[in-house]
């Protein structure tokens, strides 16, 4: 068997109360290795298709890396998977912290939790031994609230991943909180927790994930954390956090402005919120298990008229995008305590950011009054009004009743024509990255295609990952053909490297080479970049099956026209700009081998992928034999 | 990084020529083999990870360097993008 397993997934049938351990089979490790590639494996083969994700058969997932837990630097991650609730999509969320380790450290690689228990429960995995238990004295407690609790219950030692408010009472952007302010946020995959009346997974374990080759994987870990340092992102990220830079970045048309339909000429102060303020205001620095770079941050208290505790996280670039420049909010505290009320109730911070500022737009044409609003004035830039619908969402109360879902929902329950200013993709709002400005062309193709919609981590097959065998991108911004095997390659390599348990910024800070190789080292197998590459592909492939049997066409996904403004804006930095958003998909897609009409991927696809079993389930109807012949 | 070779974050630049491409020549001219690797990748295209900006204001598109005109004090910002997160 492979080093970097624990060789053990964790079956809890919440209703039943019954546990039962799994060992895998070791191709489906390295076929899928682990995260969301080893997730949808597992859901695609247990799950039928068709089931209401909030209900008893939807399947919640938390799973690990091979190289989750070990010494390979940035392997701190973990990932939350399920079918969402948001989009009717796969679903999954990636995060950071420190509970992916000690996950495997308790003795296990992945828990599925399966039905809905009876009444509020923790599961609670201590050296090997799970046990579910009472969670009522938790249930309406906030994340914090709840790991102190546990804390103080079980060990100062235990790690836990728990839903705050948002998440008990489903609402459909919650997120899955550790550490007080690390984020499995998109998806909403909070609300299938909540659905199960799961509040926590708590773990505890001084187990070893075994490796095969340490001495090797120590001098690769040397060199690379060396090397890393003379990386241009590296003190950026170390220094000040991926904050930095953002007056630049909407400087670029990168960073969305007012609701997705503004630009720096409507924010001439987005100085105030840059990372270089932010990092100001920070006490120290924070970094999720294993991280040679540690971009986090723990604030001082607040001292104005916003007074967090001291030790919240720092937001991130997502975050202040989301409540900043999406809010015309220049407030850097208000920012800060938004973040925390995100993190506490346990919100996606980004989908929070996109449906109060829909919300403020709502506001600005009449759509709604102060009246709907529980007297808040929601206008831009109104910093007090971002604060406080934070938690009223977070609570579901109020004027938050009708935002908790984020902004397909909230506009159909406004209606008096809100959905034009509800910027989604599908039921997800977009994070905070224009797709029309500088090398994020292929971006488009990704919010609107991949498996999960609107997802920035995914890839834009630009810039930061360029293979030095494909040559120099395409700077003609108006040039959207011959893009697709840019985008396919960046594709593949993110869905190994997340997979893997590796943190992005480590992929991009350590360079191309660092996960194959790191891969080869922990588990014994002997991958080249090809080998993760066509592991990459397996996993993007097995997810838009998971799709299609869903009955879902990506194709035919509603994709806001701001995204890809038709008609494009007419001033500020991308001004007369628009993105091809459907040449660059066919173009992916033929690269894909994803049929560009129903994004179905082709048999000889899935075969040469060794997924035989998902091709026969995605071509079992006669009529389709029958076109194949 | 450029500011490592330069020895500094923030500097004035005197040279000869109008649009951006002139200003980007100098630096290389100026600073040399280590700047152009900074600057240019081994085919010769312009990193694609640098964005300039004018006055820290105005994105100047990568093929749009020559047609991209200074005036006497203004200020050209070389930024490299984080990802975000």
């Amino acid at each position: 068997m492979a080093k970097g397993f624990m060789e053990k997934i964790l079956w809890v049938n919440l209703s039943e109360s019954r546990i039962r351990e799994e060992k895998p089979d070791e191709k489906l490790y390295h076929d899928f290795l682990g995260g969301y590639g080893l997730g949808t494996r597992i859901l695609f083969t247990h799950q039928r298709s068709g089931v209401d994700p909030l209900g008893p058969e939807n399947i919640l997932g938390f799973l690990t890396g091979p190289v989750t837990g070990t010494r390979v630097p940035f392997s701190g991650r973990y990932t939350v998977v399920a079918k969402s609730p948001l989009t009717l999509t796969w679903g999954d969320a990636n995060s950071g912290g420190d509970f992916g380790p000690y996950l495997k450290f308790s003795g296990f690689d992945a828990v599925f939790f399966r039905d809905v228990a009876d009444k509020p429960v923790y599961l609670f995995i201590n050296e090997g031994r799970a046990e579910l238990r009472d969670a009522h004295h938790l249930w309406g407690k906030d994340a914090h609230e709840t790991q102190d609790i546990l804390k103080d219950e079980l060990g100062k030692d235990v790690r836990v991943a728990c839903i705050g408010c948002a998440g008990e009472k489903i609402s459909l952007i919650s997120a899955v909180i550790t550490n007080k302010g690390r984020a499995a946020a998109r998806s909403g995959l909070g609300a299938v927790m909540g659905s199960k009346k799961l509040k926590a997974i708590v773990v505890r374990g001084n187990q070893k994930v075994p490796v095969a080759f340490e001495e090797k994987l120590g001098e690769a870990r040397k060199k690379y954390v060396d090397g890393m340092k003379g990386n241009p992102w590296y003190p950026f990220f170390h220094d000040i956090g991926t904050d930095a830079m953002i007056p630049d970045s909407v400087a670029i048309g990168r960073t969305p402005v007012k609701n997705w339909s503004g630009s720096i000429l409507d924010m001439p102060d987005v100085e105030a919120i840059g990372g270089e303020n932010l990092v100001k205001l920070q006490e120290r620095r924070y970094g999720c298990w294993g991280c040679p770079m540690t971009c986090g941050g723990h604030m001082k208290g607040g001292q104005g008229e916003y007074k967090y505790d001291a030790g919240v996280h720092k937001p991130e670039y997502e975050s202040v995008g989301a409540l900043g420049t999406m809010c015309l909010n220049s407030n850097l505290e208000s920012i800060i305590m938004a973040n925390d009320i995100c993190n506490r109730y346990g919100l996606d911070t980004i989908s929070a950011g996109g449906t109060i500022a829909f919300a403020i737009e709502c506001y600005e044409n009449g759509l709604i009054s102060k009246r709907d609003t529980d007297g808040i004035e929601l206008t831009w830039g109104n910093h007090h009004a971002i604060v406080t619908m934070c938690e009223k969402i977070g609570k579901r109360e109020g004027f938050g009743e009708v935002l908790a879902d984020g902004v397909k929902m909230a506009a159909e329950r406004i209606g008096k024509g809100a959905e034009k200013f509800a910027v989604h993709i599908h039921g997800q709002e977009p994070p905070m990255h224009d797709p029309r400005s500088l090398i994020r062309l292929g971006l488009g193709a990704t919010y609107k295609a991949a498996p999960t919609p609107a997802r920035h981590t995914r890839g834009s097959g630009e810039g930061e990952f360029r293979h030095p065998d494909l040559g120099p991108p395409s700077y003609d911004l108006n040039s959207f053909e011959n893009r697709g095997r840019d985008h396919n390659l960046i594709t593949r390599l993110l869905n190994a490297v997340s997979s893997a348990g590796l943190c992005q910024f480590g992929q991009i800070t350590m360079g191309l080479n660092a996960t194959h190789e790191f891969l080869s080292y922990v588990t014994g197998w002997n991958f080249n970049f090809a080998d993760i590459l066509t592991i990459g592909e397996r996993i993007a492939n097995i997810q838009q099956a998971f799709n299609i049997r869903e009955g879902l066409n990506p194709i035919q996904f509603k994709v806001h026209d701001r995204i890809y403004k038709t008609p494009p804006p007419e001033k500020g930095p991308i001004a007369g700009r628009h993105c091809d958003v459907d040449l660059l998909v066919k173009d992916w897609y033929t690269e894909l081998d994803w049929d560009i009409h129903t994004g179905k991927p082709s048999r000889r696809k899935l075969e040469e992928l060794e997924l035989e079993d998902v091709a026969a389930s995605l071509y079992s109807d006669p009529k389709d034999i029958l076109s194949m012949t | 990084m450029l500011s490592n070779i330069v020895g500094k974050e923030k500097f004035q630049l005197d040279f000869e020529g109008t649009n951006v491409q002139a200003l980007l020549d100098k630096l290389v001219y100026t600073y040399g083999t280590e700047a152009r690797k900074i600057l240019y990748d081994s085919k010769g295209a312009f990193n694609a990870n640098i964005q300039i900006l004018v006055n820290q204001k105005e994105w100047v598109p990568p093929y749009t360097y020559k047609e991209t005109f200074l005036r006497e004090g203004d200020t050209l910002s070389l930024v490299i993008l984080l990802p975000g997160g």
